[in-house]
């Protein structure tokens, strides 16, 4: 874990980002709800650039935060420390996990009742959340050292998200 | 009941029973063919179900984690959070196999139900 724990966090430059996606000025003025659903345009990206912000805000000590379209696995916004070239794929295989449980749900027949809120994996030295976002379609992927933090408390964090 | 106490995934499942009898769902997976050696359901979650989709569960977090190339790293445990459920899967026998819980949330919290499963981690070796 040496290396992928040891580096911090690469700031990016939000207006830059922001200003090289903005097609025109109308796409800031689209409803939040319809722009989560269609393609990542410079609102919707704005919008996850500032909960992974808020994320890093809430949890300082996270190694990778990440807003990810779970329908795809593309990352939207993120703050990654971790290889640089694993963060597609990692974004990937994370919302291919969301995508088989809610599969699992449906066989079992539980989705009268049940809902997904979030996965929670538990490694020797790292917490990684998958957290089903209110905005349709959008999972937030965290990765944290396990002794800078608790379940509970990246819960608490991620649940004021809401 | 689908498992035998004369083995030890059939005793692992007698022991988390006897610990959590309102569990709602237990199995003792093999990942290698996504299949349990024992289970027991005490609601409508077919475990032997759950098993098989949970099996790619895992498989896809050893992905992301091959990718991370995370060295001395090792999966301990998956806790889905549901509305009103907890479903642990609990690693086991170096990786091979896992323990699958369903609890209802409002009866057993995570740190019941992992203590639970971690009793059963030295039988299941």
């Amino acid at each position: 874990m040496g290396l992928f724990s040891s580096l911090s966090f690469r700031k990016r430059s939000q207006p830059e980002t922001v200003a090289e996606a903005v097609p025109s000025a109308e796409a800031a003025l689209v409803p939040e709800a319809a722009v989560a659903a269609a393609a990542p345009g410079a609102a919707a990206r704005a919008q996850a650039e500032e909960l992974v912000r808020r994320v890093g805000q809430e949890l300082p000590a996270c190694i990778a935060v990440a807003v990810v379209e779970a329908a795809t696995g593309t990352i939207l916004a993120e703050q990654w420390a971790g290889p640089r070239e694993a963060a597609a794929e990692v974004a990937a295989a994370n919302a291919e996990i969301v995508r088989q449980t809610r599969q699992c749900l449906e066989a079992l027949h539980l989705t009268d009742t049940e809902q997904l809120a979030d996965i929670l994996i538990t490694l020797r030295h790292q917490l990684h959340l998958l957290r089903v976002l209110p905005q349709a379609g959008w999972l937030l992927y965290l990765a944290i050292r396990t002794e800078d933090t608790n379940p509970a408390l990246i819960r608490a964090a991620v649940q004021a998200l809401d | 009941m689908a498992y035998s106490t004369s083995t030890p995934a059939g005793q692992a499942v007698q022991n988390v029973l006897n610990d959590l009898p309102g569990l709602m769902a237990i199995a003792v997976v093999d990942i290698s063919s996504g299949m349990s050696l024992a289970s027991h359901t005490n609601s409508n979650i077919n475990p032997d179900t759950a098993a098989a989709y949970n099996t790619e569960v895992v498989k896809q977090k050893q992905k992301a984690m091959a990718a991370l190339k995370l060295q001395g790293e090792t999966m301990d445990d998956i806790l889905i959070t549901l509305t009103n459920q907890l479903h642990l899967i609990k690693l086991v026998g170096e990786g091979k196999k896992f323990i699958y819980l369903v609890v209802n949330s409002r009866e057993t919290n995570l740190a019941i139900a992992r203590e639970v499963l971690r009793a059963q981690t030295d039988l299941l070796k």
